[in-house]
């Protein structure tokens, strides 16, 4: 617990990261499952309550000059701490439309970076690009 | 009644709610930000909600921070049904839960838009009437009834766009059935632009192609200047691209110059815009965003995942079947509400090989009872 305090406003958003990361890249069907329905969309639980919880009395003490603060919404910390927004922070904007992040963006400016999809596209080798379906 | 807290996910949660006809009570509505409680952007949803529904109750909270939503029947209607979406958020915010709305209503909507055409954060008109509303023909097993006219385009910040919408109605959904990705045969695409040189569509088209036919010849993309009143009230340019499989499947990626900078737009948006500000960019940036969903795989592109997952919830009680690429954060919350909604729960299958998901669910068979028997 003493770990997390040290790192402050980033730690927040490290914890689970691993094990999310995981789960996105599984090959296996049920770790998949377990990050989906593993947290429940309605407030009933007590995990979300713990977390409300925690989200209010945290907080950066860098300046106590002021007395009162206003409190910073998660996904606005983990933005100046520079971290993605968190994907279940309770005030997510709403859109389909996702976010690219511009370092994967920018890799496809590289020499031959589209070349790796051309067995995507009818200009490509037929068999490959049937071996996916 | 469904309890939630904040404000992610607000329109799958009214959606689902009105189509399942259970009420909800959202609290805690940004509750730690400097301005609590619900956006202007979600107040107009649900006026737009009150408009195709009959006998819904809304309430809210002194301060916005709690809504509770008790729906009513959806009605639909033709009779020169109108909504002022406001500025903060694009018409394609408020088309994605209306489509699916307006499909169990009594009778097939017809509907006059006016807001933001195009922007950084929603999907735009273009996407709508190329990709979305083909994707909804198939999947509804619907030929005619879905149209969408662009009437005027807006950009941000001032929007002044208009596009007529015209939504059938369905007793039940077929299954659905999608698994082959095929290979991309053509792109098409349209570069629009409004209150700038008729230039910028040619020199986005011309961006965008200098990286597309490396790869392909068959590029064509049209270009739409827009003159007069159908410009709306603000400058702005955009390209919309679709990339078209073999199997019928279209993948789209859209890119729009923010010349709103400091204006509404999300950090992330007004910081590319700052660099991409010269069209041949934002033609590359669609173009790049193109290949990455081709790349990200699935038979629909990342921002179609959760209407094409809602849609296999509301399916008959037989199996259906889609392959999408990596989940977005989107869909993983719309699963989740399925869940709680609806009572479905999706089985995912992930594909070593191509790195995609294949979900499969029995749906929940939501039929139609105010439809009008012909």
């Amino acid at each position: 617990e003493e770990d997390d305090e040290g790192l402050g406003s980033a730690a927040a958003w490290k914890v689970n990261m691993l094990e999310r990361a995981a789960a996105l890249f599984s090959t296996r069907g049920a770790d998949l499952h377990s990050y989906i329905y593993g947290t429940r969309a309605t407030s009933d639980g007590a995990a979300q309550q713990m977390r409300g919880l925690s989200l209010g009395g945290g907080g950066g003490s860098d300046d106590d000059d002021e007395l009162f603060r206003p409190k910073q919404a998660q996904a606005e910390q983990q933005a100046a701490a520079g971290g993605p927004a968190a994907v279940d922070a309770p005030d997510a904007l709403d859109s389909s439309r996702v976010a690219v992040p511009p370092e994967l963006l920018a890799a496809w400016r590289d020499e031959g970076a589209a070349e790796r999809l051309r067995n995507r596209f009818v200009t490509g080798d037929w068999g490959e690009g049937e071996a996916r379906a | 009644m469904l309890r939630f807290r904040g404000a992610q996910c607000f329109r799958q949660r009214l959606l689902c709610a009105t189509i399942t006809g259970r009420p909800i009570r959202i609290d805690d509505i940004r509750a730690d930000d400097q301005s609590p409680g619900l956006r202007d952007y979600e107040a107009s949803l649900l006026r737009l909600l009150e408009k195709v529904t009959n006998g819904c109750i809304i309430e809210i909270n002194e301060t916005g921070t709690s809504l509770r939503y008790k729906p009513g029947f959806i009605t639909g209607g033709s009779h020169g049904q109108e909504h002022d979406c406001g500025t903060s958020r694009a018409i394609g915010y408020f088309l994605e839960p209306l489509a699916l709305i307006a499909l169990w209503g009594k009778k097939p909507l017809t509907i006059t838009l006016r807001g933001i055409t195009n922007d950084n954060t929603d999907c735009g008109v273009d996407v709508w009437r190329t990709v979305t509303f083909p994707l909804l023909r198939q999947l509804t097993g619907l030929e005619d009834g879905f149209e969408l006219k662009v009437v005027r385009r807006g950009a941000p910040p001032l929007g002044g766009g208009e596009v007529l919408v015209r939504l059938p109605v369905v007793r039940q959904l077929p299954p659905v059935s999608l698994a082959d990705e095929g290979m991309v045969k053509r792109i098409r695409g349209v570069a629009y632009s409004m209150r700038v040189s008729p230039q910028a569509s040619n020199r986005m088209v011309d961006g965008a192609r200098g990286v597309l036919n490396a790869l392909l010849a068959d590029v064509y993309i049209f270009t739409d200047h827009m003159t007069g009143p159908a410009a709306g009230s603000s400058p702005g340019y955009g390209i919309t691209l679709v990339a078209e499989t073999t199997s019928g499947r279209l993948i789209a990626a859209e890119a729009a110059a923010a010349l709103d900078r400091g204006g509404t737009g999300t950090a992330a948006a007004a910081a590319a815009g700052e660099e991409e500000i010269v069209p041949e960019d934002i033609g590359q940036r669609a173009a790049h965003l193109l290949l990455e969903e081709v790349s990200r795989g699935g038979v629909v592109d990342s921002s179609h995942q959760a209407l094409v997952l809602l849609l296999c919830a509301m399916g008959p009680e037989e199996m259906s079947e889609v392959r999408l690429g990596p989940l977005t954060p989107h869909a993983v919350l719309t699963l989740r509400h399925i869940r709680e909604f609806f009572n479905v729960q999706f089985s995912v299958r992930p594909e070593r090989e191509s790195q995609t998901i294949f979900l499969s669910c029995v749906g929940a068979g939501v039929k139609n009872l105010s439809k009008k028997v012909q």
